[in-house]
């Protein structure tokens, strides 16, 4: 065998120029596949970043009632419930955060900025204010009710100082008007280009304009320890909380046989619509059609939930990628096998030499598969580094921060993620194809006689 | 004996013409948020209009639109369509009792929204647009007389009924002679200030009135306001198709 190896290596070394075209182009078909891989894979994960970062976790927890008037008012009066729920996975948990949401306008002399504001309970959360990448004033003492946290962005278009008195306009969770005088703080970056930016209050002050009593909040949000176990940690908070209370059904991306139904997945994308409304800062809707409750109803919502559509866009990307991949290696593949059917010929006389002096058959095909394979190999091998060094390059550059591209980048850069399996999938796919394209000249080459073999000149 | 009997008569008798004459005040006052509510609503009739808002906005300079109104008071609907600037005629706010749509012609789809929102960028609210319920959404908890301009007028502080009207407190300044309401003051939750509305002019319709210059003056945001000039004033019947969406998205055709 060792011998078998040392002949196909050295064919591989005699034919240069051969094997550089097929291991040149095998390299472009990796490099493609490879790149496209860990671009969408990249955007997922910062798609999921960003929502995180946007909306402040991975798992939201909301709650609405429903009130005589017909109308729906997000608020969430009681907390045991929650806790009891999130209990059993607790050890999965990072943070949880209870937070009210106001989506307000927020007004300085003549300019107005519309803004999502979170109450915080600076108190409890005190890391929460440290964390803040804050970009001018101090976050040091929150102790006066009336402070605010703005983006730097916000704050620019307002004209607004650190010190100085603004309003926010907002609604209250029953629709009625109201305005609260604060004061500015500190500033925040943020994502802003992203069409989403959060300034945060002090919550029991927020509450207060909002219409609700302390202690009651809107928001649930759960950063979890490790982003892979958000489904499970989904369905297990999910479940805990149907056993003690009313819950909205969730939208899953794959229903079950028993409930597909047309109308069961529109009022679910109703409730979905709700939930993510409510998560924006909206606080009440109209509750036409729907059927009333008694108490609060719970609505859990996961980013993976979110990102039912950009998932599903990123796998139509994927097997576009590997279709393309395959194409490229078929047109490939032909130039491999007749490029074998060539080596064959120009080494009739070699092979006849090769079986006169003993050489079985199978090992003379296995030289021939062996060289495919290693050419595969190499051009594989040199497809993943023109991929890692294309990746690096292009993750070194960043884009403007008003770029519409923002949602799709880290920190302005785009990021690649390469999955190992992607990778062994393509090689497998790659190996396969190549064997199976030496494999008829090989075969061929493998059957002559060696008398023949030698007599044959050309 | 017999004084101390005439005394507690006379009391009794006192503090019920004081209780009789408290309630008929008050009474008259509820009175006169029905009276413009039944004033200025079109129940028995349809009601079509051409309304021009200029607004202005130290930010964002002058915007003018000029809008064709469509109500029926009667069933809580109303159509406000679009007709200038080109870059949003088309646009059409439909409503129908609380459902309120607007339609965008450039993706041709309708989506929910409040009644309680700004009317595309102006100070005046979707509900300014519709009928009057004073009445209905408000007490009267307090009342003055005065003088705004040369007319006599009543001042009613009135307090919302419930949690879910728009604005929680709210002024009025009313004519003594018939009722119309010249101005509005619209307080929020913590009693601020939010938006004081003016109504210079009357057009009467039939044996309705309805305000022909309405401005809406935003007392938060420094210098901004909106003036609604109504024209083409018609009580005639309208077709049911108007308050449909196939009609909205029809006249965009």
């Amino acid at each position: 065998m060792k011998n078998i190896v040392k002949i196909a290596f050295r064919n591989i070394k005699r034919q240069k120029k051969r094997t550089f075209l097929l291991g040149g182009a095998i390299a472009f078909g990796i490099l493609i596949i490879t790149v496209l891989n860990g671009f969408t894979g990249g955007l997922t994960d910062n798609i999921k970043e960003n929502f995180s970062a946007i909306f402040g976790g991975q798992i939201f927890i909301t709650g609405s009632e429903i009130k005589d008037s017909g109308r729906i008012v997000s608020v969430i009066r009681n907390d045991k419930i929650i806790d009891e729920a999130v209990k059993p996975v607790k050890d999965e948990i990072k943070s949880a955060h209870k937070h009210s949401r106001a989506l307000a306008e927020v007004i300085f002399g003549s300019k107005t900025d519309r803004q999502r504001i979170d109450g915080i309970d600076w108190n409890v959360e005190k890391d929460f204010a440290s964390s803040l990448p804050i970009v001018e004033g101090s976050v040091k003492d929150l102790s006066n009710p009336k402070v605010i946290i703005l983006p730097v962005s916000t704050a620019k278009r307002l004209g607004v100082e650190i010190g100085e008195s603004i309003l926010v306009r907002l609604s209250t969770i029953t629709g009625q008007q109201n305005v609260g005088d604060f004061i500015l703080v500190a500033t925040v970056r943020d994502q802003e280009s992203m069409g989403i930016s959060t300034g945060y209050a002090n919550i029991d002050y927020l509450n207060s304009l909002l219409g609700m009593t302390p202690g009651e909040f809107q928001v649930y949000n759960i950063y979890l320890k490790s982003m892979e176990n958000m489904d499970s940690v989904g369905d297990a908070i999910y479940a805990g909380l149907k056993k003690r209370a009313a819950t909205e059904e969730r939208l899953v991306t794959t229903p079950t046989a028993n409930d597909n139904s047309d109308a069961t997945d529109s009022a679910r994308r109703k409730n979905m619509r709700r939930s993510f409304a409510s998560l924006m800062g909206s606080s009440f809707f109209n509750a036409k059609n729907i059927e009333p409750w008694e108490g609060t109803k719970y609505s859990l919502i996961t980013l993976n939930d979110m990102m039912g559509e950009v998932t599903a866009m990123v796998q139509v990307i994927n097997t576009i990628g590997l279709g393309i991949f395959v194409l490229l290696l078929i047109i490939t593949m032909v130039g491999v096998t007749n490029s074998f059917r060539m080596t064959i010929l120009e080494r009739v006389r070699e092979i006849g030499t090769m079986r006169a002096i003993g050489m079985q058959r199978n090992s003379v095909r296995n030289i021939f598969l062996l060289e495919a394979f290693f050419t595969a190999l190499a051009g594989a091998i040199a497809g993943l580094i023109a991929a890692g060094v294309v990746m690096f390059i292009v993750s070194r550059v960043t884009f403007s921060s008003s770029s519409f591209m923002w949602f799709f980048l880290r920190n302005g850069r785009m990021t690649f993620t390469v999955v190992p399996v992607n990778v062994l999938v393509n090689l497998v796919i790659l190996s396969l194809l190549s064997l199976l394209a030496a494999w008829n000249p090989a075969k061929k080459a493998s059957k002559m006689e060696a008398a023949q073999a030698l007599r044959t000149e050309y | 004996m017999k004084k101390i009997r005439l005394i507690l008569t006379a009391a009794l008798f006192i503090a019920a013409f004081a209780s009789a004459t408290a309630s008929a005040g008050e009474l008259n006052y509820t009175k006169i948020l029905k009276s413009i509510d039944n004033l200025t609503s079109f129940k028995t009739t349809d009601f079509s209009a051409v309304m021009t808002m200029v607004t202005e906005d130290p930010e964002k300079g002058v915007d003018k639109k000029v809008v064709q109104q469509f109500r029926r008071d009667k069933d809580d609907k109303f159509l406000i369509l679009i007709e200038e600037p080109d870059v949003q005629k088309g646009q059409g706010y439909l409503r129908i009792n609380d459902n309120l749509w607007f339609y965008d012609p450039e993706s041709r789809r309708f989506s929910h929204t409040s009644l309680k929102e700004n009317f595309s960028n102006t100070d005046a609210k979707h509900s300014d647009f519709g009928r009057s319920s004073l009445a209905e959404d408000y007490t009267v908890t307090g009342h003055s007389e005065g003088k705004l301009g040369r007319y006599d007028v009543y001042i009613l502080d009135l307090k919302a009924k419930t949690n879910e009207v728009t604005y929680p407190y709210m002024k009025l300044w009313i004519t003594k002679k018939n009722y119309l309401v010249l101005k509005v003051s619209d307080y929020s939750l913590t009693k601020r200030l939010l938006r004081t509305s003016y109504f210079p002019k009357y057009a009467k319709v039939g044996s309705k009135y309805t305000p022909s210059v309405m401005i809406f003056v935003d007392n938060l945001v420094k210098g901004k306001k909106t003036q609604v000039s109504i024209k083409n004033i018609s009580i005639d019947k309208l077709p049911d198709s108007i308050f449909t969406k196939s009609y909205v998205e029809r006249v965009n055709r």
